[in-house]
């Protein structure tokens, strides 16, 4: 039990979904396995950026009609929860941007309306829209990961470079806005050993 | 931990390590080239070959360190854009992701994905990072021929991209959109000749289908109990500055425009020469050939060269022969040049014609240091041709076999530059760039386009 | 500087030593050498 502060974990030994209660558990169904990976990151890898430390506690594997990425829930000195997005060998730090979801655009997609390439959010413009399914999850996390979970994601760019990912499941729109980082810029701890590898100067 | 996801290739039963799990996406099997959908945990068979892999330069599994970091072959792409083809090899490091070695031309690139799309400054040139980049080229269909290994997006033999490169001079950006997406790349070049495939050396063997189980799965290429650090070459391959071609052109014509001077101003010292000696001479057509000595010349220097500037008078249709001779009193030996000057005019079809020149410039070469007397032999003839007398163009010429006086007067100089030397000077001093630029352009038929 | 350039700079160098060369020599393969040979033929040739 790494995070109190989230209300569900997936037991990392039987997959068991469990929602924390106050000081009851209960079990409330079966995360998938997740298929192997040979991400650098861990629960239990900590790190700093942007002046607060974090701890990544919990893990979502998503997957889409061409791949699959992580989504690893950090919790942050400063209160805050973020994700860390990898895909592709890339990573993008997120964060929630409640105040976007009252954008015309995004009210109108909670009410079920699509977004097309090239809508606009703030400055953020619409790159990718498709259909993600959630393959299971890993540590402590806000919310359970069913395997039937399926969203509507919506990739936004700005002319930075940075992103913003919109989704939409039976509960409801999420903003988050990110900036890619790179692992160095996490300055981690106790990534996770990757047989036949050795750390990379910059991250021992 | 668990090592490495091992697949067996559906077609041909070979295993296949996953190299980079969770982030592969498709996988073309080494041994029969069939290309798999491993987003899944089933793995799907999307094109059934029966083919060997083709052979690359860096075999999958190979390691080497670029940029101080370890990484591997993963995936090996051929890629054609009906004007050249060229290789691309995906390296992977768990924890510093995917970059790319392009091989093209005999030059090798570093290839890094950009997360920042390049602003663009106009319809040819985008800025990144402060660098302009322009366009090299329209964007050019751009074909996937063949494919190895393990990809973290969907790869098929037959892939097809609108590509284009933006340079810098230096470094460059590669630009290709496909269906969905647009893919910026920062193309860097890399230590040509052999350094690239020096600095990568061949993985483990791969254990084919009908090769020995290989035991347990293992990631990368461990083997027994050899610490793999030893077997990574200490070479690491960093980007190098490659002066661009158009630097190296200007550089090179600036140098050829500067020895060309050069030797232009060699040649203006060297033929200077001394005081001219004039002396006049009037000969008849028909006659005999006259003798007279021009002039009487002290050559100081080792050796120099001599110029004779003949000049005739307002004669036409006839022409002088002016045979030279420069003899050494000491020697008595001669050194024997032959001018001719020839003046023709008429009329035709097209109107009045002329040709020929009143004027005669003969040189010596080589005459070494002495004293010399300079003789010439001259004779004049008259050009009798019926067409012109015809016309009535002269009736007083050679028709006629009169006679006619022809006055010369001739200038003898010490010294003089050879114009034919200069110019095949800056010949020779331009051939090399010629012969680059045209192998270039020949070569950019045959090589990548960058 | 390149390899290639450095070869053009060297090949300059050369070709300046050669002209330097053929100068002090007075050489030319374009002098007006020996006397008349019979074979020249006279009269315009513009036709």
């Amino acid at each position: 039990m790494r995070s109190a502060a989230m209300p569900y974990v997936v037991c990392g030994h039987c997959r068991s979904v469990l929602l924390r209660d106050g000081q009851a558990l209960s079990d409330i169904g079966k995360s998938a396995m997740l298929p192997f990976d040979v991400s650098p990151i861990q629960l239990g890898t900590s790190g700093a950026i942007d002046g607060v430390r974090f701890d990544v506690v919990g893990r979502v594997r998503w997957g889409w009609e061409d791949g699959s990425w992580n989504e690893w829930l950090l919790t942050c000195t400063d209160g805050q929860a973020r994700w860390l997005g990898e895909a592709m060998g890339q990573f993008m730090l997120l964060s929630e941007r409640k105040d976007l979801v009252s954008d015309p655009l995004l009210v109108g997609f909670g009410q079920g309306q699509p977004i097309r390439v090239g809508d606009r959010v703030a400055e953020f413009i619409a790159t990718d829209v498709k259909q993600v399914r959630c393959l299971g999850g890993e540590g402590d996390l806000p919310f359970p990961t069913p395997a039937d979970w399926m969203m509507t994601s919506v990739d936004f760019r700005d002319s930075r470079g940075r992103s913003l990912s919109v989704q939409r499941d039976a509960d409801g729109v999420s903003a988050y806005a990110g900036r890619y980082v790179r692992l160095e810029e996490l300055r981690p701890h106790n990534l996770r050993r990757i047989e036949g590898w050795t750390l990379p100067a910059g991250l021992r | 931990m668990t090592a490495a996801r091992v697949i067996n290739c559906p077609n041909c039963g070979g295993s296949i390590a996953l190299k980079a799990a969770g982030y592969s996406i498709s996988v073309a099997c080494q041994y029969c080239g069939s290309e798999l959908d491993v987003a899944n945990p089933d793995v799907l068979l999307i094109t059934e070959y029966h083919r060997a892999a083709a052979a690359s330069d860096l075999p999958l599994g190979a390691r080497g360190t670029v940029k101080g970091i370890e990484r591997e072959v993963v995936g090996w792409l051929q890629r054609s854009d009906g004007e050249a083809r060229w290789s691309e090899y995906l390296l992977f490091n768990p924890y510093a992701g995917y970059c790319w070695l392009i091989h093209a031309d005999g030059e090798w690139s570093l290839g890094t994905m950009l997360t920042a799309e390049p602003v663009a400054l106009g319809e040819e040139t985008v800025e990144h990072e402060g660098e302009c980049f322009h366009r090299e080229y329209d964007p050019v269909p751009t074909r996937t021929d063949a494919v190895v290994g393990e990809f973290y997006w969907r790869v098929r033999a037959g892939d097809t991209v609108e590509a284009t490169v933006y340079s810098d001079g230096n470094a460059s950006l590669s630009w290709e959109r496909s269906a969905d997406e647009v893919n910026w790349t920062l193309l860097e070049p890399l230590p040509s000749c052999g350094a690239v495939p020096a600095a990568f050396v061949a993985g483990q063997a791969p254990r084919g289908p009908s090769g020995p189980p290989g035991g347990p799965p293992q990631f990368g290429r461990k083997q027994g109990s050899v610490p793999r650090a030893s077997s990574v070459p200490a070479t690491d391959l960093t980007p190098v500055a490659r002066r661009s071609d158009a630097g190296d052109l200007s550089a090179m014509l600036g140098m050829a425009v500067a020895t060309c001077f050069l030797i232009a101003l060699v040649a203006m010292m060297f033929g200077a020469g001394g005081r001219p000696v004039s002396q006049g001479l009037t000969i008849y057509t028909g006659q005999p050939a006259q003798t007279a000595t021009l002039a009487t010349l002290t050559l100081n220097r080792p050796y120099q060269a001599v110029t004779v500037t003949a000049r005739g008078d307002a004669f036409v249709n006839k022409w002088v022969d002016l045979d030279y001779r420069l003899v050494d009193r000491r020697t008595q030996r001669s050194i024997d040049a032959y001018g001719l000057m020839e003046y023709y005019a008429g009329r035709d079809s097209d109107g009045p014609w002329t040709e020929g020149s009143h004027q005669r410039v003969t040189k010596f070469a080589a005459v070494p240091a002495g004293t010399y007397d300079l003789m010439v032999e001259a004779s004049a003839q008259n050009w009798s041709n019926p067409s012109v007398t015809s016309y009535g163009w002269g009736s007083a010429s050679g028709a006629t076999g009169e006679s006619e006086s022809v006055a010369l007067r001739f200038e003898v100089k010490p010294g003089g530059v050879f114009l034919g030397n200069i110019l095949l000077f800056v010949l020779l001093t331009f051939a090399p760039i010629t012969i680059w630029i045209v192998r270039r352009v020949h070569a950019a038929a045959g090589g990548y386009r960058s | 500087m390149s390899p290639r350039v450095f070869l053009f700079g060297l090949w300059c160098l050369l070709l300046l030593l050669a002209s330097a060369a053929a100068n002090y020599y007075a050489w030319s393969p374009f002098a007006d050498g020996s006397r008349r040979s019979g074979a020249t033929i006279y009269g315009p040739t513009h036709k």
